[in-house]
Parts: structure tokens; sequence; C-alpha cells
């Protein structure tokens, strides 16, 4: 039986089978039609309005609760997300301090061991 | 009703919906599928930076001694070099008898929000080659970028003349802005769609969620419908269903781009086109890609949706180095990496480039 009778009899027993032709038909169709459509300019714009909305809310919100939570924190003397992420900024600091003070040592070994 | 008179029997619909079920728990399965399997050991840390030594599978004596760093994107997770065993590049290389390292950048938090990406360069890479040189004891390095990892291996050969990196291998590397193909990343981030500094006030680091949807509506049809119609049609072979789970685990486990870096990126090396117009200054120094004079492997993909051929191709006449070669292969971002083909083909063609010059008698 050829490959395409095969699929066919599998189709034929498989009622998903069917939505899988469905979508390999809907590709062929459809797929070079919605691979042009994201090439326009018009949808790239369109697109980048309704992230433009998005970052909007997602700003506002992000704010108001920041401020709510800061408040929270400090009434309750607990450090704030600016404190710890503060804190974990320095502790990096000290980390590539501690990584250039290794290599430097071992320059010095090395120097030693040669000589 | 029989299938004949039009309809399906009990048992056909019961088959059917039972490989229906058993395709949603693949789906579902593959956020958890175990990957990254090659045995390894940290051997550097930083920050949420880590260098991984991959345990050598070969006697000493069968070694190449120039050992090779493996350095991923900024975007998604380096597992995309260790899918599973039997589907892993850095199993396959290991096997020709590399010394095979990873630098893993992990996932940046709020406090990396200013790490810009030159930082990535001269902070994090610049140490994890040290730290490199020091375990293995080797002068010289090979490098394997992939995709902005490519870039950023290019910068730091470009910035770092001095350090001996005797083998530089892009995989779809960006490097040039001047054609943004419409359809392309490059076209929706430029400044009249995107405002960087909404995007990044509204959440100080890109989050991997957007950046995955951008990637995916790219090619739609196949992203959001195609691929699952992809794992249907190879249910009833585990193996490839564990190969789709993995692959698509590496597509679902994203991580958030440090807002800095994602700002530099698009301003400087984007829309500004800095690094091949040789205009790029990383702290005062400028990045000359003619520094670069390592032997050169430049594959492109032919039909990648994310890095055009052309946004790589360039960077050939850049270099100063006089061994060098470009192959556009007939493949995608993705597959690149993780196809049967890549398997097949190119990672046999990158162990074979690669070990005609890792060499003993020119360390």
């Amino acid at each position: 039986m050829s490959e395409k009778g095969e699929e066919k009899e599998a189709g034929a027993q498989d009622p998903f089978a069917q939505m899988v032709q469905f979508y390999d038909d809907w590709t062929r169709a459809w797929a070079g039609a919605m691979s042009e459509t994201v090439k326009s300019k018009g949808f790239a714009d369109t697109m980048a309005q309704q992230i433009e909305g998005g970052l909007s809310a997602a700003r506002l919100w992000r704010r108001q609760m920041a401020e709510v939570m800061e408040q929270s924190l400090q009434q309750m003397s607990l450090p704030t997300r600016k404190d710890v992420s503060s804190l974990a900024e320095r502790m990096t600091q000290i980390e590539m301090r501690l990584d250039d003070l290794e290599a430097k040592v071992d320059e010095v070994l090395d120097h030693l061991k040669a000589g | 009703m029989t299938a004949q008179e039009g309809g399906y029997t009990p048992e056909q619909v019961e088959r059917g919906a039972t490989r229906y079920l058993r395709g949603m728990k693949a789906v579902v399965d593959s956020l958890d599928v175990p990957v990254g399997l090659t045995p390894k050991e940290v051997v550097w840390t930083l920050n949420k930076t880590r260098l991984y030594r991959y345990v050598p599978t070969r006697p000493p004596e069968e070694r190449h001694p120039v050992p090779l760093l493996l350095v991923y994107a900024l975007i998604n997770k380096p597992f995309i070099f260790d899918l599973a065993p039997g589907r892993s590049f850095v199993e396959y290389m290991l096997g020709e008898g590399f010394d095979v390292y990873l630098l893993d950048w992990g996932a940046p938090g709020v406090e990396d929000r200013h790490t810009t990406f030159d930082d990535y360069v001269t902070e994090y890479l610049r140490r994890a080659v040290r730290k490199l040189r020091r375990v293995s004891g080797a002068d010289e390095i090979s490098i394997l970028g992939y995709c902005l990892g490519a870039t950023l291996a290019v910068v730091y050969a470009a910035l770092y003349p001095e350090v001996p990196v005797r083998n530089l291998i892009l995989l779809t590397a960006p490097v040039d802005f001047t054609e943004r193909p419409a359809g392309s990343l490059s076209m929706w981030l430029e400044e009249e769609r995107l405002d960087l500094d909404r995007l990044i006030g509204a959440f100080d680091n890109v989050p991997g969620e957007l950046i995955r949807t951008w990637a995916k509506m790219l090619k739609p049809a196949e992203n959001f419908v195609g691929a699952y119609v992809t794992l249907w049609k190879q249910m009833d072979d585990a193996a490839a269903v564990h190969g789709w789970q993995a692959i698509n685990r590496w597509v679902e486990d994203v991580i958030p781009f440090a807002g800095a870096a994602f700002r530099q990126f698009v301003v400087d090396y984007l829309r500004g086109n800095k690094l091949i117009r040789g205009q790029h200054e990383v702290q005062g120094r400028r990045v000359d890609l003619a520094n670069i004079d390592a032997s050169l492997l430049n594959i492109l993909a032919e039909f990648d949706h994310l890095v055009a051929p052309s946004q790589g191709e360039t960077i050939m006449e850049a270099v100063s180095s006089s061994d060098k070669e470009l192959r556009i292969i007939p493949s995608t971002h993705v597959g690149i990496m993780a196809s049967a083909r890549a398997r097949h083909k190119l990672w046999p063609q990158i162990a074979e480039w690669l070990a005609a010059r890792s060499g003993a008698a020119d360390v």
C-alpha cells in the first residue's frame, strides 16, 4: 500500500487523525499566507500597539503594588525588594573582587614556581 | 454505527481518545523531562553564572589538547547542547575526544537588571576563560558560540586579542543588522515600534515569556499548531516523543533577559549596528573585528527566522583570520543544533573541522 493509502487507512480508524490531516491541508493553504501577514509592516505596527497597551497597564499595576508592598514591609521592619536586590548587587561586586584576587594569587604562584 | 457507514466504532473512538490523552500527557510531562544529563562538574561560579567541565569519556592520550568552551545565548537555557543521551552535542564531542566546558549564564534576577550586554563579556566571559585555562592547563582554547552566545564570543575575541583563541565556531551569529528582513525580530524591535524605556521600566528585566512569544509569532502556524501535530505523528515512537519533549522543554523553559543587556543589544548592536561598523566601544576600547585571527568556522541556517543569513555572513570580511570558512546549511535556528540532520551531518563536520585544528603540535 502506498504511504498516502496507509495514512488514509489510519485516518479512517482514528478520528483525531482527521484533525491532523486537516492541519496538513490547512498548513498548505494558510501557513504561507500567515507568514506573509506577520512579515507586513501593518502587523508589526499592530503588535507594537498591543505591547504598548500592555506595558502601560503592567507599569501602573507594578508601581502601585511596589508602593503598597514597600510601605507594608517598612512598617514591619522587613527589607524591601530594593534592599534585597541592592544587597545582592553588592555581593556580586565582592565575588568579582575575590575572583580578581584569586587571579593575582595564581599569577604570583606561577611566578614563584617559575623561579 | 460502523466505520463503513461513515462514522467510527466505539473502539476507534476509544483508540483515538487514548492517543489524544497520551499526547496531552507527553506535552505536560515535557516540562519536567530530564535534560542535561551528561556528567559534569562546576569549576567556577560568579553570581548566577556557572562554568561546567564535562567528565571526559576518552583517556587523556586520546584527547585533543585544546579545550572547547561552549557559550550559549542569553535567551533560553544552554541545555540545547545536551538535550538527552543520544541527542547531546556535548556527549558527541566528548566521544570525539574534546575536553568540553560550558558557560551557563543562569537566570538574571532583579539585582542583575543593570548588567549590560558588554558586561557579560568583560565581567563574566573574560573571567570564565581565565579559569578554564587555569583548570585545563591549556594555553589556547576553542570557543563555540550559538546565537547571541556567538555574538558575545565575537566581542570577546575582538576585545582580548592577547588571549589565544585558536578556533572560533559561530552558529547563527547575529553581528550585522544592515538588513532587517520583513517579519524578523529585528524589524519588530525598531525604534518606532518598541519603547525600551517603557518595556524595561515595566519589568526591570525583559520577561522570557515575551521573547518566546515574539519568536513564536514569527512562524505562528508552525509554532502554535505544527509542533503539536509533529508530536501526534510521532506518538508511536518512544524515542522520537522523548526527543520532542526535550526540545519542547527547551522552548518553554525561558529565562528573563537582563534589562540593561537587552537595551544595549537593541540600541547599540541592532539599531546602531555598531559592531560590524567598527564603532562599538567597551570600556573605552574599540571592538575591532580585525583583531580576530583565530581559525573561523561560521555556520548559518538558510531557513533561520531569527537570524537571517545576511546578518551573519559579513563577519567573514571583517576578521583577519587567514583560515576561515562560511557554511550555510539547509536548516533552521534550532534545527542547526537539535535536529536529526544536525546529529548525523553537522556535528561530525564540526568535530572534523575542530579536530584538524586542535592538535598538540601547534600548542
